[in-house]
């Protein structure tokens, strides 16, 4: 076999990529890298818009389940490593370069090209895990049934002033999933027959959830919660604490 | 940076005595800006280069087209 390589007639097709490999200078690789870092630090702020499903899914449901929270930490986790390393990359280090020496510039160019693809290659690639990690999170947070209704209730014991009785204050949390963004809860706290708390609350990304506290409240009393949403009536007798608290009104 | 290999190692125009010209020119195309982008992937390369002619206005310049392989020696 012979070792000459003999030339053909070039096609259209060759003459046009040779003038396109023209514009691939020293210059526009630098070029190209830096557009490629801030490209990557954009396109990271799409994936919150990702894991908040385009804003069907507020960020505390997505963080409310264990599941979708997980793929929603890896997926912040991956963002932030892409945006870290794309970072790094615009990190310029002092370095003397003499322009006039051929052989300086290309050492000086290999320097700052060669790291810079390669860890620009890998954010890009990390982008594309993070992005299914929000989908799924986001996926997951909008199939999850929402987290059944709560009521807690702690009594504590405050012993009474100059000698007097004791008395107890409660302090208590309910959650209840809205039925929608106007839905809203009456709760009611009764003592011995009287009413020591009532207020109402309204519905927030999907939960309706309120704290509450009562001081000065007698000891020894019986003492009930009741919750009341457009679906869900949830009583708590803290003497009988036992049994289902909370039942979905459109089963009763 | 390693030396680069091309097969065949010498390019020549058929109508013209280029040879000494022509093979630093394949040479030059497949290095020239090429070099920090060959990383990996197929080790063909195709270049178009000018062939000089015989230096008239007649017989002047013309592209041709080269193709072989390179590998790092």
């Amino acid at each position: 076999m012979s070792d000459v390589g003999y030339g053909e007639e070039p096609t259209q097709d060759d003459l046009d990529w040779a003038e396109y490999g023209k514009t691939f200078t020293p210059a526009t690789q630098i070029e190209l890298l830096n557009a490629t870092s801030e490209k990557l630090v954009g396109r990271t702020a799409l994936v919150g818009i990702v894991l908040a499903a385009g804003g069907l899914v507020a960020v505390s449901s997505v963080l409310a389940n264990s599941l979708s929270r997980g793929w929603a930490i890896a997926a912040v986790t991956m963002a932030g490593g892409a945006i870290l390393v794309a970072l790094v990359t615009q990190v310029r280090w002092p370095r003397k370069v003499r322009p006039g020496d051929i052989h300086d510039l290309k050492r000086w160019h290999a320097d700052y090209v060669g790291w810079r693809r390669t860890a620009l290659a890998f954010a890009s690639f990390l982008l594309v895990p993070a992005f299914l990690a929000a989908a799924v999170a986001a996926g997951v947070a909008l199939t999850a049934p929402p987290a059944p209704p709560a009521v807690n209730v702690t009594a504590t014991t405050v012993p009474g002033a100059d000698g007097g009785a004791p008395t107890q204050t409660l302090t208590g949390s309910v959650t209840i999933p809205a039925q929608g963004s106007d839905d809203v809860a009456e709760i009611t706290v009764v003592a011995n027959g009287e009413t020591v708390v009532r207020m109402r609350q309204a519905a927030s990304a999907g939960t309706i959830a309120a704290s509450f506290e009562a001081k000065g409240v007698q000891t020894d009393v019986g003492i009930t919660v009741t919750a009341t949403s457009a679906a869900w009536k949830c009583v708590l007798n803290l003497a009988r604490p036992r049994g289902e608290v909370c039942r979905a009104l459109a089963a009763e | 940076m390693p030396e680069l290999k091309l097969t065949p190692s010498t390019f020549a125009c058929r109508i013209h005595d280029n040879r000494e010209k022509l093979t630093p020119l394949v040479r030059g195309a497949v290095i020239q800006r090429t070099a920090a982008f060959m990383v990996g992937g197929a080790n063909d390369f195709r270049v178009v280069v000018e062939c000089p002619g015989a230096g008239t206005k007649e017989d002047g310049a013309h592209p041709l087209t080269f193709s072989g392989k390179w590998s790092r020696e």
